[in-house]
Protein backbone atom coordinates (compact mmCIF):
# COMPACT_ATOMS: atom_id res chain seq x y z
CA UNK A 1 0.00 0.00 0.00
CA UNK A 2 1.71 2.94 -0.95
CA UNK A 3 1.35 6.26 1.74
CA UNK A 4 1.45 9.91 0.31
CA UNK A 5 3.59 11.93 2.34
CA UNK A 6 1.31 13.98 4.67
CA UNK A 7 2.86 17.46 3.18
CA UNK A 8 1.23 20.39 1.28
CA UNK A 9 -0.71 19.35 -1.67
CA UNK A 10 1.31 19.71 -4.96
CA UNK A 11 1.02 23.42 -6.26
CA UNK A 12 -1.38 23.93 -9.16
CA UNK A 13 0.85 25.84 -12.10
CA UNK A 14 2.17 28.50 -11.33
CA UNK A 15 1.55 30.36 -14.70
CA UNK A 16 -2.46 30.56 -14.59
CA UNK A 17 -4.47 33.43 -16.16
CA UNK A 18 -5.38 36.25 -12.90
CA UNK A 19 -9.10 36.07 -13.06
CA UNK A 20 -9.93 39.17 -11.14
CA UNK A 21 -9.29 42.66 -12.52
CA UNK A 22 -6.21 44.00 -11.04
CA UNK A 23 -6.42 47.17 -8.73
CA UNK A 24 -5.83 50.33 -9.92
CA UNK A 25 -2.92 51.92 -8.61
CA UNK A 26 -5.05 54.58 -6.69
CA UNK A 27 -7.18 51.51 -5.14
CA UNK A 28 -3.64 50.23 -3.90
CA UNK A 29 -2.36 53.41 -2.34
CA UNK A 30 -5.53 54.13 -0.92
CA UNK A 31 -5.04 50.35 1.01
CA UNK A 32 -1.67 50.96 2.24
CA UNK A 33 -2.52 54.30 3.40
CA UNK A 34 -5.89 54.50 5.20
CA UNK A 35 -4.81 53.71 8.13
CA UNK A 36 -2.93 56.69 8.45
CA UNK A 37 -5.32 58.91 6.04
CA UNK A 38 -8.75 58.54 7.71
CA UNK A 39 -7.43 59.35 11.83
CA UNK A 40 -5.32 62.25 10.12
CA UNK A 41 -8.47 63.64 8.44
CA UNK A 42 -11.13 63.17 11.48
CA UNK A 43 -8.41 65.07 13.60
CA UNK A 44 -8.04 67.57 11.10
CA UNK A 45 -12.05 67.81 11.11
CA UNK A 46 -12.25 68.31 14.57
CA UNK A 47 -9.33 70.94 14.47
CA UNK A 48 -11.29 73.25 12.13
CA UNK A 49 -14.75 72.82 13.56
CA UNK A 50 -13.22 73.91 16.97
CA UNK A 51 -11.63 77.01 15.22
CA UNK A 52 -14.75 77.76 13.49
CA UNK A 53 -16.94 77.47 16.15
CA UNK A 54 -15.03 79.70 18.65
CA UNK A 55 -14.72 82.37 15.67
CA UNK A 56 -18.35 82.08 14.23
CA UNK A 57 -19.53 82.70 18.18
CA UNK A 58 -16.96 84.60 19.17
CA UNK A 59 -16.45 82.79 22.41
CA UNK A 60 -13.81 84.57 24.55
CA UNK A 61 -10.30 83.03 24.76
CA UNK A 62 -10.36 82.23 28.54
CA UNK A 63 -13.50 80.45 28.30
CA UNK A 64 -12.57 78.20 25.10
CA UNK A 65 -9.60 79.69 23.20
CA UNK A 66 -9.18 78.38 19.50
CA UNK A 67 -6.62 76.04 18.21
CA UNK A 68 -4.84 78.72 16.38
CA UNK A 69 -4.72 80.60 19.81
CA UNK A 70 -3.67 77.79 21.99
CA UNK A 71 -0.15 77.23 19.22
CA UNK A 72 0.28 81.27 19.22
CA UNK A 73 0.61 80.58 23.42
CA UNK A 74 2.74 77.86 23.34
CA UNK A 75 4.59 79.62 20.42
CA UNK A 76 5.40 82.76 22.52
CA UNK A 77 6.84 80.50 25.18
CA UNK A 78 9.39 78.63 22.50
CA UNK A 79 12.41 76.77 23.75
CA UNK A 80 11.23 77.40 27.33
CA UNK A 81 8.36 74.85 26.51
CA UNK A 82 11.43 72.32 26.37
CA UNK A 83 12.58 72.37 30.20
CA UNK A 84 8.64 71.84 31.70
CA UNK A 85 8.19 68.73 29.04
CA UNK A 86 11.58 67.34 30.26
CA UNK A 87 10.84 67.67 33.77
CA UNK A 88 7.36 66.11 33.32
CA UNK A 89 8.94 63.21 30.91
CA UNK A 90 11.56 62.54 33.97
CA UNK A 91 8.97 62.48 36.09
CA UNK A 92 6.89 60.13 33.81
CA UNK A 93 9.69 57.90 32.92
CA UNK A 94 11.03 57.50 36.55
CA UNK A 95 7.95 56.39 38.30
CA UNK A 96 7.18 53.73 35.41
CA UNK A 97 10.55 52.30 35.57
CA UNK A 98 10.25 52.07 39.08
CA UNK A 99 6.47 50.17 38.38
CA UNK A 100 8.36 47.65 36.40
CA UNK A 101 11.03 47.10 38.83
CA UNK A 102 9.36 46.64 41.86
CA UNK A 103 6.44 44.84 39.88
CA UNK A 104 8.35 41.88 38.18
CA UNK A 105 10.08 39.66 41.28
CA UNK A 106 6.93 40.50 43.09
CA UNK A 107 4.30 39.49 40.48
CA UNK A 108 7.31 35.99 40.30
CA UNK A 109 7.08 35.81 43.88
CA UNK A 110 3.52 36.09 44.06
CA UNK A 111 2.60 33.76 41.57
CA UNK A 112 5.08 31.15 42.55
CA UNK A 113 3.98 30.94 46.09
CA UNK A 114 0.23 31.18 47.34
CA UNK A 115 1.43 32.17 50.92
CA UNK A 116 2.58 34.74 49.54
CA UNK A 117 -0.27 35.87 47.62
CA UNK A 118 -2.53 35.23 50.30
CA UNK A 119 0.05 37.71 52.93
CA UNK A 120 0.46 40.79 49.76
CA UNK A 121 -2.95 41.10 48.25
CA UNK A 122 -4.78 42.87 51.03
CA UNK A 123 -1.72 45.56 51.58
CA UNK A 124 -1.64 45.85 47.71
CA UNK A 125 -5.22 46.46 47.64
CA UNK A 126 -5.49 49.01 50.54
CA UNK A 127 -2.89 51.08 48.56
CA UNK A 128 -4.88 50.53 45.57
CA UNK A 129 -7.79 51.64 47.39
CA UNK A 130 -6.68 54.88 48.76
CA UNK A 131 -7.16 57.53 46.30
CA UNK A 132 -3.12 58.65 45.65
CA UNK A 133 -4.55 62.70 45.37
CA UNK A 134 -5.36 62.16 48.94
CA UNK A 135 -2.02 60.69 50.58
CA UNK A 136 0.28 63.01 47.46
CA UNK A 137 0.48 66.06 50.03
CA UNK A 138 1.64 63.72 53.12
CA UNK A 139 3.70 62.17 50.70
CA UNK A 140 5.70 65.47 49.97
CA UNK A 141 6.03 66.36 53.53
CA UNK A 142 7.32 62.81 54.32
CA UNK A 143 9.68 62.94 50.93
CA UNK A 144 10.40 66.73 50.33
CA UNK A 145 9.15 69.14 47.60
CA UNK A 146 11.45 67.19 45.40
CA UNK A 147 12.04 64.72 42.18
CA UNK A 148 11.94 61.41 44.56
CA UNK A 149 7.89 62.83 46.03
CA UNK A 150 7.09 63.31 42.54
CA UNK A 151 8.55 59.49 40.89
CA UNK A 152 7.02 57.86 43.97
CA UNK A 153 3.33 59.48 43.64
CA UNK A 154 3.65 58.50 39.69
CA UNK A 155 4.84 54.74 40.63
CA UNK A 156 1.72 54.71 43.06
CA UNK A 157 -0.68 55.49 40.69
CA UNK A 158 1.09 53.21 37.52
CA UNK A 159 2.54 50.18 39.09
CA UNK A 160 -0.98 47.95 40.22
CA UNK A 161 -2.01 47.23 36.85
CA UNK A 162 0.96 46.32 35.70
CA UNK A 163 1.52 43.64 38.60
CA UNK A 164 -2.26 42.87 38.49
CA UNK A 165 -1.72 42.11 34.34
CA UNK A 166 2.00 40.33 35.15
CA UNK A 167 0.63 37.88 38.09
CA UNK A 168 -2.32 37.21 35.60
CA UNK A 169 -0.13 36.43 32.93
CA UNK A 170 1.98 34.12 34.83
CA UNK A 171 -0.95 32.00 36.65
CA UNK A 172 -1.96 31.65 33.04
CA UNK A 173 0.20 29.94 31.85
CA UNK A 174 -1.65 26.72 29.74
CA UNK A 175 -1.68 23.73 31.69
CA UNK A 176 0.21 21.55 29.02
CA UNK A 177 3.03 23.66 29.27
CA UNK A 178 3.49 23.38 33.08
CA UNK A 179 2.89 19.80 32.55
CA UNK A 180 5.33 19.76 30.23
CA UNK A 181 7.81 21.74 31.93
CA UNK A 182 7.39 19.01 35.14
CA UNK A 183 7.94 15.90 32.99
CA UNK A 184 11.23 17.83 31.44
CA UNK A 185 12.05 18.24 35.06
CA UNK A 186 12.93 22.54 34.82
CA UNK A 187 14.04 23.41 37.66
CA UNK A 188 12.59 26.93 39.06
CA UNK A 189 14.47 29.24 37.18
CA UNK A 190 14.33 27.01 34.27
CA UNK A 191 10.62 27.29 34.24
CA UNK A 192 10.24 31.11 34.48
CA UNK A 193 12.92 31.56 32.24
CA UNK A 194 11.70 28.98 29.56
CA UNK A 195 8.16 28.95 30.00
CA UNK A 196 6.16 31.16 32.63
CA UNK A 197 7.79 34.53 31.45
CA UNK A 198 7.67 34.07 27.85
CA UNK A 199 3.96 32.81 27.76
CA UNK A 200 3.35 36.00 30.23
CA UNK A 201 4.71 38.99 27.92
CA UNK A 202 1.90 39.72 25.82
CA UNK A 203 -0.16 39.88 29.60
CA UNK A 204 3.01 42.08 30.87
CA UNK A 205 2.95 44.35 27.45
CA UNK A 206 -0.88 45.36 27.91
CA UNK A 207 0.13 45.95 31.43
CA UNK A 208 2.98 48.29 30.28
CA UNK A 209 0.80 50.09 28.02
CA UNK A 210 -1.92 50.65 30.87
CA UNK A 211 1.06 51.55 33.01
CA UNK A 212 2.63 54.16 30.95
CA UNK A 213 -0.73 56.06 30.50
CA UNK A 214 -0.84 56.17 34.07
CA UNK A 215 2.19 56.85 34.70
CA UNK A 216 1.48 59.88 32.33
CA UNK A 217 -1.67 61.10 34.82
CA UNK A 218 0.47 60.30 37.87
CA UNK A 219 3.17 62.42 36.98
CA UNK A 220 0.82 65.18 36.33
CA UNK A 221 -0.94 64.68 39.31
CA UNK A 222 2.45 64.47 41.36
CA UNK A 223 3.18 68.14 39.57
CA UNK A 224 -0.25 69.76 41.08
CA UNK A 225 1.26 69.07 44.00
CA UNK A 226 4.43 70.04 44.33
CA UNK A 227 6.76 71.50 41.34
CA UNK A 228 8.93 73.93 40.10
CA UNK A 229 8.60 73.17 36.69
CA UNK A 230 6.59 70.85 34.34
CA UNK A 231 3.56 70.39 32.23
CA UNK A 232 1.19 69.82 35.20
CA UNK A 233 2.67 73.31 36.94
CA UNK A 234 2.29 74.92 33.42
CA UNK A 235 -1.31 74.55 33.75
CA UNK A 236 -1.61 74.98 37.65
CA UNK A 237 0.61 78.17 36.88
CA UNK A 238 -1.66 79.10 33.40
CA UNK A 239 -4.83 78.84 35.22
CA UNK A 240 -3.94 81.14 38.21
CA UNK A 241 -3.76 83.96 35.85
CA UNK A 242 -6.45 82.79 33.89
CA UNK A 243 -4.14 82.09 30.67
CA UNK A 244 -6.50 79.53 29.81
CA UNK A 245 -5.10 78.77 26.23
CA UNK A 246 -2.04 78.14 27.76
CA UNK A 247 -3.43 75.68 29.94
CA UNK A 248 -4.93 74.11 27.04
CA UNK A 249 -1.59 74.07 25.45
CA UNK A 250 -0.14 72.35 28.37
CA UNK A 251 -2.89 69.52 28.30
CA UNK A 252 -2.76 68.83 24.51
CA UNK A 253 1.09 68.37 25.00
CA UNK A 254 0.61 66.26 27.47
CA UNK A 255 -1.93 63.86 25.62
CA UNK A 256 0.73 64.30 22.32
CA UNK A 257 3.27 62.95 25.45
CA UNK A 258 1.11 60.03 26.25
CA UNK A 259 0.16 58.96 23.09
CA UNK A 260 3.61 58.47 21.74
CA UNK A 261 4.67 56.70 25.08
CA UNK A 262 1.93 54.41 24.55
CA UNK A 263 3.18 54.06 20.66
CA UNK A 264 6.60 53.49 21.97
CA UNK A 265 5.94 50.43 24.16
CA UNK A 266 3.70 49.03 21.24
CA UNK A 267 6.88 49.14 18.71
CA UNK A 268 9.23 47.83 21.23
CA UNK A 269 6.73 45.02 21.78
CA UNK A 270 6.74 44.33 18.17
CA UNK A 271 9.94 44.69 17.37
CA UNK A 272 11.51 42.27 20.54
CA UNK A 273 8.15 40.15 20.47
CA UNK A 274 6.64 39.97 17.60
CA UNK A 275 5.17 36.56 18.55
CA UNK A 276 3.94 38.31 21.51
CA UNK A 277 2.13 40.89 19.39
CA UNK A 278 0.90 38.29 17.10
CA UNK A 279 -0.80 36.24 19.83
CA UNK A 280 -2.29 39.78 21.42
CA UNK A 281 -3.76 40.31 18.22
CA UNK A 282 -5.44 36.66 17.56
CA UNK A 283 -7.02 36.46 20.98
CA UNK A 284 -8.54 40.09 20.13
CA UNK A 285 -9.76 38.24 16.85
CA UNK B 1 24.10 0.23 31.71
CA UNK B 2 24.23 -2.74 34.21
CA UNK B 3 20.19 -4.37 33.25
CA UNK B 4 19.90 -7.28 34.87
CA UNK B 5 19.00 -9.69 31.34
CA UNK B 6 15.35 -10.43 32.27
CA UNK B 7 13.66 -7.35 33.71
CA UNK B 8 11.34 -5.70 31.57
CA UNK B 9 11.15 -2.26 29.86
CA UNK B 10 9.01 -0.89 32.44
CA UNK B 11 7.02 -2.70 35.07
CA UNK B 12 4.30 -1.73 37.53
CA UNK B 13 3.92 -3.85 40.34
CA UNK B 14 0.58 -4.19 42.60
CA UNK B 15 0.04 -0.16 41.92
CA UNK B 16 -2.60 1.22 44.56
CA UNK B 17 -2.64 5.04 44.05
CA UNK B 18 -4.93 7.41 46.20
CA UNK B 19 -5.20 11.09 45.63
CA UNK B 20 -6.80 13.38 48.08
CA UNK B 21 -9.44 15.56 46.68
CA UNK B 22 -9.93 19.01 47.86
CA UNK B 23 -12.74 18.16 50.55
CA UNK B 24 -9.93 15.97 51.89
CA UNK B 25 -11.73 12.39 50.70
CA UNK B 26 -9.47 9.97 49.21
CA UNK B 27 -9.70 8.86 45.36
CA UNK B 28 -8.66 5.77 44.50
CA UNK B 29 -7.20 6.40 41.04
CA UNK B 30 -5.60 2.73 40.23
CA UNK B 31 -6.54 -0.42 41.95
CA UNK B 32 -4.14 -2.97 42.19
CA UNK B 33 -2.34 -2.40 39.14
CA UNK B 34 0.38 -4.72 37.69
CA UNK B 35 2.10 -4.72 33.90
CA UNK B 36 5.02 -5.15 32.19
CA UNK B 37 6.07 -3.75 29.18
CA UNK B 38 8.67 -5.34 26.99
CA UNK B 39 11.62 -3.72 25.26
CA UNK B 40 10.52 -2.74 22.21
CA UNK B 41 7.33 -3.71 22.70
CA UNK B 42 4.53 -1.05 21.51
CA UNK B 43 1.47 -1.48 23.98
CA UNK B 44 -2.10 0.42 23.95
CA UNK B 45 -4.23 1.29 27.33
CA UNK B 46 -7.61 1.68 26.22
CA UNK B 47 -10.73 2.73 28.90
CA UNK B 48 -12.97 5.11 29.36
CA UNK B 49 -12.29 8.39 30.98
CA UNK B 50 -11.30 8.13 34.64
CA UNK B 51 -10.09 5.16 34.36
CA UNK B 52 -6.50 6.09 35.25
CA UNK B 53 -4.52 5.92 31.93
CA UNK B 54 -2.70 9.14 32.66
CA UNK B 55 -2.30 8.11 36.04
CA UNK B 56 -0.75 4.97 34.46
CA UNK B 57 1.82 7.50 32.26
CA UNK B 58 2.69 9.99 35.28
CA UNK B 59 3.54 7.18 37.30
CA UNK B 60 6.25 5.88 34.52
CA UNK B 61 7.13 9.82 34.29
CA UNK B 62 7.58 9.78 37.88
CA UNK B 63 5.60 12.68 38.14
CA UNK B 64 3.69 10.89 40.71
CA UNK B 65 4.79 8.14 43.21
CA UNK B 66 2.99 5.21 43.38
CA UNK B 67 0.86 5.26 47.15
CA UNK B 68 1.42 1.36 47.04
CA UNK B 69 3.34 -1.11 44.58
CA UNK B 70 6.42 -0.28 42.73
CA UNK B 71 6.77 1.46 39.02
CA UNK B 72 10.27 0.86 37.58
CA UNK B 73 12.19 1.13 34.36
CA UNK B 74 14.46 -1.40 33.36
CA UNK B 75 14.52 -2.77 36.60
CA UNK B 76 15.49 0.28 38.91
CA UNK B 77 13.43 2.91 40.37
CA UNK B 78 11.71 5.25 37.17
CA UNK B 79 13.50 8.12 39.41
CA UNK B 80 16.93 7.22 38.23
CA UNK B 81 15.85 6.97 34.61
CA UNK B 82 14.12 10.28 33.82
CA UNK B 83 16.08 10.59 30.85
CA UNK B 84 15.26 7.46 29.37
CA UNK B 85 11.17 8.21 28.87
CA UNK B 86 10.28 10.97 26.27
CA UNK B 87 6.83 12.36 26.18
CA UNK B 88 4.00 13.53 23.86
CA UNK B 89 0.67 15.06 25.09
CA UNK B 90 -2.66 15.07 23.60
CA UNK B 91 -1.68 18.88 22.25
CA UNK B 92 1.06 19.13 20.75
CA UNK B 93 2.17 21.73 23.71
CA UNK B 94 4.97 23.62 21.04
CA UNK B 95 6.14 27.03 22.60
CA UNK B 96 4.95 29.36 20.14
CA UNK B 97 7.57 31.75 21.05
CA UNK B 98 10.36 29.32 19.42
CA UNK B 99 11.11 27.75 16.58
CA UNK B 100 9.87 24.33 15.53
CA UNK B 101 13.38 23.58 15.66
CA UNK B 102 14.24 25.16 19.25
CA UNK B 103 10.88 23.52 20.43
CA UNK B 104 12.63 20.49 19.33
CA UNK B 105 15.55 21.18 21.70
CA UNK B 106 13.94 22.35 24.89
CA UNK B 107 14.39 18.58 26.76
CA UNK B 108 17.68 19.21 25.79
CA UNK B 109 18.15 23.15 27.05
CA UNK B 110 16.57 22.27 30.01
CA UNK B 111 19.10 18.93 30.98
CA UNK B 112 22.30 20.64 29.58
CA UNK B 113 21.80 24.07 29.83
CA UNK B 114 22.73 24.66 26.25
CA UNK B 115 22.22 23.15 22.87
CA UNK B 116 25.55 22.88 20.69
CA UNK B 117 25.79 22.21 16.80
CA UNK B 118 25.89 18.18 17.34
CA UNK B 119 22.33 18.87 18.76
CA UNK B 120 20.78 20.77 16.47
CA UNK B 121 21.93 18.47 13.95
CA UNK B 122 20.42 16.01 15.84
CA UNK B 123 17.12 18.03 15.74
CA UNK B 124 16.94 18.85 12.19
CA UNK B 125 17.63 14.93 11.01
CA UNK B 126 14.81 14.06 13.14
CA UNK B 127 12.49 16.72 11.36
CA UNK B 128 13.71 15.85 8.31
CA UNK B 129 12.86 11.85 9.35
CA UNK B 130 9.15 13.37 10.06
CA UNK B 131 8.86 15.36 6.58
CA UNK B 132 9.58 18.15 8.62
CA UNK B 133 12.40 19.16 7.69
CA UNK B 134 11.81 22.84 5.56
CA UNK B 135 9.62 23.56 8.64
CA UNK B 136 12.62 23.96 11.27
CA UNK B 137 12.83 27.76 11.18
CA UNK B 138 8.97 28.09 11.21
CA UNK B 139 7.29 29.04 14.32
CA UNK B 140 4.53 26.74 15.32
CA UNK B 141 1.29 28.40 14.24
CA UNK B 142 2.52 28.71 10.61
CA UNK B 143 2.19 24.38 10.75
CA UNK B 144 -0.71 21.97 10.89
CA UNK B 145 -2.16 20.48 13.73
CA UNK B 146 -0.68 17.27 12.48
CA UNK B 147 2.60 18.39 11.68
CA UNK B 148 2.59 20.66 15.51
CA UNK B 149 2.01 16.93 16.88
CA UNK B 150 4.89 15.38 14.54
CA UNK B 151 7.50 17.85 15.73
CA UNK B 152 6.29 17.41 19.94
CA UNK B 153 7.06 13.67 18.56
CA UNK B 154 10.82 15.05 17.92
CA UNK B 155 11.21 16.63 21.03
CA UNK B 156 10.14 13.87 22.63
CA UNK B 157 12.56 11.83 20.84
CA UNK B 158 15.45 14.35 20.63
CA UNK B 159 17.22 13.04 23.89
CA UNK B 160 17.01 9.54 21.97
CA UNK B 161 15.10 7.95 25.19
CA UNK B 162 14.49 4.02 25.21
CA UNK B 163 10.49 4.50 26.20
CA UNK B 164 8.22 6.56 24.57
CA UNK B 165 4.71 7.34 25.94
CA UNK B 166 2.04 8.87 24.40
CA UNK B 167 -1.20 10.47 26.30
CA UNK B 168 -4.17 10.65 23.38
CA UNK B 169 -1.09 12.32 20.97
CA UNK B 170 -3.84 11.77 18.39
CA UNK B 171 -6.81 12.69 20.37
CA UNK B 172 -7.02 16.61 18.95
CA UNK B 173 -6.24 15.76 15.47
CA UNK B 174 -9.16 15.34 12.27
CA UNK B 175 -9.90 11.56 11.58
CA UNK B 176 -7.76 11.83 7.81
CA UNK B 177 -4.47 12.98 9.87
CA UNK B 178 -5.23 10.82 12.41
CA UNK B 179 -5.11 7.94 10.37
CA UNK B 180 -1.94 8.85 8.54
CA UNK B 181 -0.32 9.83 11.68
CA UNK B 182 -0.32 6.11 13.01
CA UNK B 183 1.04 4.77 10.31
CA UNK B 184 3.57 7.00 10.22
CA UNK B 185 4.09 6.19 13.96
CA UNK B 186 4.47 2.36 13.02
CA UNK B 187 7.11 3.48 10.59
CA UNK B 188 9.23 5.35 12.95
CA UNK B 189 8.86 2.97 15.82
CA UNK B 190 9.93 -0.03 13.03
CA UNK B 191 12.92 2.24 12.31
CA UNK B 192 13.88 3.33 16.14
CA UNK B 193 12.35 0.14 17.97
CA UNK B 194 11.66 2.46 21.07
CA UNK B 195 9.01 0.75 23.58
CA UNK B 196 6.04 2.81 23.45
CA UNK B 197 3.00 2.94 25.52
CA UNK B 198 0.05 4.62 23.82
CA UNK B 199 -2.80 6.12 25.77
CA UNK B 200 -6.08 6.16 23.21
CA UNK B 201 -9.93 6.48 23.30
CA UNK B 202 -10.10 4.60 20.06
CA UNK B 203 -10.21 1.01 20.11
CA UNK B 204 -9.71 0.74 16.36
CA UNK B 205 -6.53 3.05 16.75
CA UNK B 206 -5.25 0.82 19.87
CA UNK B 207 -5.01 -2.55 17.89
CA UNK B 208 -3.96 -0.97 14.93
CA UNK B 209 -1.19 -0.18 16.81
CA UNK B 210 -0.36 -1.93 19.46
CA UNK B 211 1.31 -5.91 20.43
CA UNK B 212 -0.61 -5.69 23.67
CA UNK B 213 -4.04 -3.95 24.65
CA UNK B 214 -4.54 -3.13 28.00
CA UNK B 215 -7.76 -2.46 28.63
CA UNK B 216 -9.07 -0.29 31.71
CA UNK B 217 -12.24 0.51 33.75
CA UNK B 218 -12.61 2.96 36.06
CA UNK B 219 -14.10 3.70 39.19
CA UNK B 220 -11.16 2.60 40.59
CA UNK B 221 -8.86 2.22 37.89
CA UNK B 222 -7.98 -0.80 37.28
CA UNK B 223 -6.94 -3.65 34.04
CA UNK B 224 -10.06 -4.78 33.13
CA UNK B 225 -8.25 -7.75 30.65
CA UNK B 226 -5.12 -7.50 28.64
CA UNK B 227 -5.63 -8.62 24.49
CA UNK B 228 -2.82 -10.10 22.22
CA UNK B 229 -3.28 -8.54 18.84
CA UNK B 230 -2.19 -11.25 16.68
CA UNK B 231 -2.12 -8.77 13.67
CA UNK B 232 1.33 -9.29 10.93
CA UNK B 233 3.68 -6.51 10.80
CA UNK B 234 3.79 -4.36 9.18
CA UNK B 235 0.63 -2.89 9.51
CA UNK B 236 -0.88 -1.34 6.83
CA UNK B 237 -4.42 0.07 5.84
CA UNK B 238 -5.44 -3.71 4.40
CA UNK B 239 -4.89 -4.57 8.12
CA UNK B 240 -8.22 -3.05 9.23
CA UNK B 241 -9.83 -5.56 6.81
CA UNK B 242 -8.55 -8.56 8.61
CA UNK B 243 -10.83 -10.79 10.36
CA UNK B 244 -8.20 -10.85 13.11
CA UNK B 245 -8.34 -7.23 13.47
CA UNK B 246 -12.20 -7.36 13.30
CA UNK B 247 -12.07 -9.66 15.84
CA UNK B 248 -9.64 -7.38 18.45
CA UNK B 249 -11.82 -4.44 17.69
CA UNK B 250 -15.23 -6.69 18.90
CA UNK B 251 -13.40 -8.29 21.64
CA UNK B 252 -12.31 -5.33 23.36
CA UNK B 253 -15.74 -3.94 22.81
CA UNK B 254 -17.50 -6.30 24.53
CA UNK B 255 -14.79 -6.58 27.63
CA UNK B 256 -15.39 -2.41 27.91
CA UNK B 257 -19.11 -2.83 27.39
CA UNK B 258 -20.19 -5.84 28.71
CA UNK B 259 -18.84 -5.05 32.45
CA UNK B 260 -21.37 -0.94 31.77
CA UNK B 261 -23.97 -3.06 31.32
CA UNK B 262 -23.17 -5.69 34.08
CA UNK B 263 -22.88 -2.96 36.60
CA UNK B 264 -25.59 -0.88 34.84
CA UNK B 265 -27.89 -4.25 35.60
CA UNK B 266 -26.10 -4.48 39.53
CA UNK B 267 -26.97 -0.84 40.33
CA UNK B 268 -30.64 -1.13 38.68
CA UNK B 269 -31.23 -3.93 40.90
CA UNK B 270 -30.09 -2.61 44.33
Amino acid sequence: MAMTPNGPPAAPPSELPRLLPRPTRAARLWRTWQGVTIPAATLLAVVMLWEGVVRAFGIPPYLLPSPSRVVFELDKLGLHLLPNIGATLLTVLAGFLVSVLVSLPLAVTIASSPVVARAVYPLLLITQSTPIIAIAPILVVMLGTGQLSRATITFLIGFFPLLVSMVTGLLSTPREAVELSRVLRTSFLQDLWLIRLPASVPFVFSGLKVAISLSVIGAVVAEFVTANQGLGYLITQSTAFFNVPLAFGSVILLAIMGVLLFQFIVLIERVCFPWAAQAERITRE
Amino acid sequence: MNTPPEAPALALDGVWQAFESNDGAEVLALHDVSLSVGTGEFVSLVGPSGCGKSTVLRLITGLVEPTRGSATIHGQPVRDHLDDVGMVFQKATLLHWLTIEDNVLLPVRVRRGRVTAPDRARARELLASTGLGQFASKMPHELSGGMQQRAAICRALVQDPDILLMDEPFGALDALTREQMCFDLLRLWTERRKTIVFVTHSIPESVLLADRVVVMSPRPGRIESIVDVPLPRPRTLDSMALPEFQACTQAIRRIIYGHDAERAARSAAL
